[in-house]
């Protein structure tokens, strides 16, 4: 029984201590009944992250399932980087206040059933929270599936009634995780793991160099900045530039990483780019020994060993630009290797599925594999292909679809394929036939227009509905739902020539034009006013960028002073520093007061008198002060390139300071300003939503049609001068033809007098 | 002694090692009090004509403390204090009636109710930092020792009430007042060793008990002379009752017998009912489990190590008091046993 009341309060007191204590002692082997949640406590690595599933679709909007029997996925990714641990899904779902008690939603993960969610008509807005076991997650794309099963009677229904619908709020439906930094392993071909869009949150990666670097290295790290911006896809990268500083007194002696200065990398996975006796300090002496030739090495870093430092070297500036190029080209099929000579790796970067002129084209060669999709209201089939920027196909051109596809029997005649341009609906085709049909070229025109630059979406959505779908007890049958769209279904377009009006940075940010694409043959130069720290980082974030955009790395780049280009160029650096022949060519030129956009009676006249209403800007120029512009942070403007014979370009990317630079850059490319870029002047404020955007003062054409294409051009985008053109020349006409009609006259008249 | 320390260490940290307290949601517990809890403190059982009974107090309580609510934990204790604390030896009335004079429609006390109100005061002093909790729960416990403790051929239990439920060839029990993390709880305010036992004893007497019951766990039997028995004027069928009681072990951090997998995959079965008779009239039921049995099914499932994913209905709760209770409590057990 109970002790003596004498002993009770020490009792209590060495029953507390000792359960504290013993807490601290018994707690860990407790925790480690779920697995990553010990390396979560011992690592200060570990992070809270919230995903809301809206970031996990191309769609916007909430996720609406309609129909008796429904589903969709959303696919959760997982960085190699990161081991996940309490993961959970905070879903909210609104159903239909029709739906009767056996309707529900089934929620999954890789085909495991994680939790169930009867839908109430009474309350019909949920909020469940499910934990997701790590057990089923995997690194990768991990699915998550939402199935419904949505009735509104006990007996026959129509399973296309249209209140039989549920909704999840994409917005407010977030998965939540910590996530703990994995060790790295040295391996190359990890290398694009290590650095993939699925590595959530920001992401830097600095390269060091030894001192300033010179051209040759600023070109070599152009090319690393590529490849980890390939690597990513089109998740945001900042890249940044560190200077190391070669400790003295130790020639012969050499160290490892961990004598590199702790916090050169900022914190995060960095490059090592340099030749073998500049970064000797850091290379071990297997690194040291096989770089004699060009070499790439992948080594961990940091005290837990969950960052990376990827070395580039050779024995010289162009060895290691060779290697850095190979890294770029090669980034997908790097060896399996901690370090490797670059002469053993192959180089080849996979070619994106583009749109060629007046070719036909297979969708299989698109990347499309055939496909069927079955019930009423199936996943929508998705083709995607990229168009050049500099297309330019005159009016009435055409995207001919020629589809070969197939559907069952079965299907009421209110079945349709419908088919979307980039989001837009464009044609539909009636599935008719109840005995179903088989279509072979099937031609489909689509306006032509309707393509933009850069990639675009080809989306093919059935909605096929059963013959019988209720009534008196009817069977409803949906197995004989299907339809196939063949991967020999082709697309063919009109001729299109390559001409197109610069400036246009919005179209520098979908495609990179006029920096990638075919114009990329002459090749790019850089042109940095310095090579400041600052400067070279902004350069090496903005080609990264390019790169992603373009999908496609920029392989003939070079990089110059301030000396004259004559091809397409990329500036950045200091305002004060540009040449006056390029100041004054660019929006930027005047002292004092600068123009940007069309104002009346100045600027280009074509543009004034002529132009189509959407040519114009409405709200007219504005003038102001270099000052007042270059302290109000980065400057982005496009211009013709005065030193060209052949209508190149510059973009010209400024501030008042080279670090100025390098921050504003590193959040210019971030998406929700560079899908801003357009016009031909835009200005970045830091702390401000919008860029401000100008339209370019002088307009020029690029591109290699000819003088017909040119001309129905002109007559396009300046339609006032088209008709004025045209009354002139009937005018012209009609004068002549009056003058030869008197002439005429008084030749009768002077014969009848005769 | 230092044994018995060493044991009341390993039971603190089991009371106290894992997420403690197991957490609410602020949607949540709106939901709950705007339904199930009046603004004097009462907490309403809206499928029992709107009782209210000392369970439902020790629930409301310990959900308070687990949605840091300090304030209507107060209201909750002083409405329990001033209408239900009319009995003389320390222990709690169990049933308030509104439409009853008086309120109190049965002056018996309710063992687990009373093990509930302690353990929620104890949590409470623990969290709120309010040592007067903590001197109002070893009151309660050690009223219950002496008036509800007894011993038997299987070990030390703790009688369903005050009165009523030693007869003559044995002693009735209810296997679901087994509160487990109480134990834990209440041992560290009162004598351990007795505690610790309890814990040790009860567990094995409901092994036996579901043997004897092939599988399945009765609301209320009787253990006699002649083993277990059905209990005279008591439900004997495994229902509403015994469904707490893999929530409370797998709570109480004791290891989840094998053979609980039998009830969980009774409860998956398509032909599964909400209560079946055990007197071998096969009676049961017309309907379903529901949303209660659902919410120990999910936690039983983790504990039994086939699936460590856990669901927590959000919004709305079930619409029921005892379904929305279990619903909340299996979500606080599965974050005390199983989550950071």
């Amino acid at each position: 029984m109970r002790q003596t009341v004498r002993g009770e309060p020490c009792n209590r007191i060495v029953a507390r201590w000792l359960a504290a204590v013993t807490t601290l002692l018994i707690a860990f082997p407790l925790y480690a009944q779920n697995g990553e949640s010990a390396n979560a406590l011992v690592s200060s690595g570990k992070s809270s992250k919230g995903l809301p599933l809206h970031q996990l679709r191309a769609e916007s909007g909430p996720i609406r399932l309609d129909g008796t029997q429904n589903s969709a996925t959303v696919t959760f990714p997982i960085s190699a980087r990161e081991s996940l641990s309490e993961v959970e899904l905070s879903l909210y779902v609104t159903n239909s206040i029709a739906l009767m008690r056996r309707s529900q939603m089934a929620v999954s993960i890789n085909g495991s059933v994680i939790g169930q969610i009867p839908f109430k008509s009474e309350h019909p807005e949920s909020h469940t929270r499910i934990a997701i076991p790590s057990t089923l997650l995997s690194t990768g794309y991990n699915q998550l599936t939402f199935s419904v099963a949505q009735h509104y009677t006990e007996s026959c229904e129509d399973p296309a009634a249209p209140e039989l619908w549920s909704e999840i709020d994409t917005m407010r439906s977030v998965i939540r995780y910590n996530a703990l930094p994995r060790t790295i392993t040295p391996s190359l071909a990890q290398l694009p793991l290590l650095m993939d869009k699925r590595l959530s949150g920001d992401y830097s990666l600095t390269i060091a160099t030894v001192n300033l670097p010179d051209n040759a290295l600023i070109e070599a790290g152009a090319f690393v900045a590529q490849a980890a911006a390939l690597s990513r896809e089109y998740a945001a990268l900042t890249i940044d530039h560190a200077t190391l500083t070669k400790p003295e007194g130790v020639a012969s002696e050499r160290r490892a990483l961990d004598d590199l200065p702790d916090d050169i990398f900022g914190g995060g996975d960095g490059v090592l780019l340099g030749t073998r006796d500049e970064l000797q300090p850091w290379l071990d002496n297997t690194i040291y020994a096989k770089a004699s030739e060009p070499l790439l090495a992948l080594r961990p870093y940091g005290r837990e060993g969950n960052r990376f430092v990827l070395i580039v070297t050779g024995m010289d500036s162009g060895e290691v630009r060779l290697a850095a190029k190979t890294l770029m080209l090669a980034y997908e099929g790097l060896p399996p290797t901690d370090l490797s000579n670059v002469g053993e790796m192959v180089a080849g970067v996979a070619t994106r599925s583009t749109l060629h002129s007046g070719k036909r084209q297979s969708f299989a060669e698109l990347g499309f594999e055939s496909v069927t999709r079955q019930g009423i209201y199936p996943e929508p089939m998705r083709l995607r292909f990229w168009v050049p920027a500099d297309r330019f196909a005159k009016p009435n051109s055409e995207l001919n679809l020629h589809l070969h596809m197939a559907y069952g029997a079965g299907a009421a005649g209110a079945s349709t394929l419908n088919i979307f341009l980039n989001n837009r609906f464009e044609h539909a085709i009636a599935l008719m036939e109840p005995v179903g049909a088989v279509y072979y070229d099937y031609r489909i025109p689509i306006p032509i227009s309707s393509l933009a630059p850069g990639w675009n979406d080809l989306t093919f959505r059935p909605n096929m509905l059963p013959q019988r779908s209720g009534g008196e007890c009817q069977a409803v049958f949906t197995n004989n739902l299907l339809l196939t769209l063949f991967d020999d279904s082709y697309l063919q377009t009109d001729e299109m020539g390559q001409l197109v009006q610069l400036p246009d940075l919005n179209l520098l940010a979908r495609t990179g034009f006029p920096f990638t694409g075919g114009r990329e043959q002459g090749g790019l130069t850089v042109m940095l006013t310095e090579n400041s720290s600052g400067n070279v980082a902004a350069a090496w974030s903005l080609l990264g960028k390019l790169a992603q955009v373009n999908h496609y790395p920029i392989t003939k780049l070079s990089v110059s002073g301030m000396e004259g280009v004559e091809g397409e160029a990329l500036l950045l650096g200091q305002f004060d520093d540009v040449p006056v022949l390029l100041k004054q060519a660019s929006a930027l030129g005047r002292e004092g007061w600068i123009e940007l956009g069309n104002r009346r009676g100045r600027g280009n006249v074509l543009d004034n008198l002529f132009a189509a209403d959407a040519a114009k800007d409405k709200s007219a120029g504005l003038e102001v002060s270099l000052g007042d512009l270059m302290q109000r942070g980065l400057v982005v403007t496009q211009f013709e390139n005065p030193l060209s014979t052949e209508s190149a370009s510059v973009v010209m990317v400024v501030a008042a300071t080279a670090e100025l630079l390098r921050s504003q850059v590193a959040s210019l490319v971030e998406d929700a300003y560079w899908r801003q870029l357009g016009g031909g002047t835009v200005v970045y404020t830091e702390g401000a939503e919008q860029l401000l955007k100008y339209p370019a003062a002088a307009n020029y054409l690029v591109g290699d049609a000819g003088a017909q294409a040119r001309i129905s051009y002109t007559f396009i985008h300046y339609p006032l001068l088209a008709l004025a053109i045209i009354g002139a020349v009937i005018l012209l006409f009609s004068l002549l033809t009056l003058r030869w009609l008197i002439s005429y006259r008084r030749r009768r008249s002077a014969t009848q007098d005769f | 002694m230092v044994k018995a320390v060493w044991m009341l260490s390993l039971l603190a940290c089991l009371a106290g090692c894992q997420t403690w307290p197991g957490r609410i949601e602020a949607e949540q517990w709106q939901n709950y009090r705007q339904n199930f809890i009046t603004p004097e403190g009462r907490v309403i059982d809206n499928a029992n004509g709107g009782v209210s009974h000392s369970e439902g107090q020790g629930y409301g309580m310990l959900l308070a403390v687990s949605a840091d609510d300090g304030e209507t934990f107060q209201r909750l204790w002083h409405w329990t204090q001033t209408h239900l604390a009319i009995r003389e030896d320390g222990l709690f009335a169990w049933r308030w009636d509104p439409s009853v004079e008086g309120g109190i429609s049965d002056r018996n006390s309710a063992t687990d109710g009373d093990l509930l109100i302690a353990w929620a005061l104890s949590r409470a002093a623990r969290h709120f930092g309010n040592d007067r909790y903590r001197q109002h729960a070893s009151e309660i416990i050690r009223s219950l020792r002496h008036t509800v403790a007894r011993e038997t051929p299987m070990g030390s239990v703790l009688l369903p009430g005050a009165f009523g439920f030693e007869v003559e060839n044995g002693v009735i029990l209810n296997p679901s007042y087994f509160i487990f993390p109480a134990y834990a709880e209440l041992a560290t305010l009162d004598d351990a060793p007795y505690w610790i036992g309890l814990a040790r004893q009860n567990a094995a007497l409901l092994e036996n008990l579901q043997r004897y019951y092939t599988g399945f766990i009765p609301d209320w039997t009787l253990l006699g002379d002649r083993g277990w028995q059905a209990p005279p004027g008591l439900p004997h069928r495994f229902g509403y009752d015994a469904l707490r009681v893999p929530l409370y072990l797998c709570w109480g951090g004791e290891r989840v017998a094998t053979s609980m997998a039998e009830i969980e995959a009774y409860w998956k079965g398509s032909d599964a009912r909400a209560w079946i008779a055990l007197d071998g009239t096969e009676e049961r039921a017309s309907y379903p489990p529901g949303d209660a049995h659902r919410a120990v099914q999910r936690l039983l499932q983790s504990c039994l190590g086939a699936r460590s994913e856990f669901q927590s209905i959000i919004s709305p709760l079930p619409e029921d008091y005892y379904a929305a209770t279990l619903t909340l409590l299996a979500q606080i057990a599965w974050q005390e046993r199983f989550r950071q």
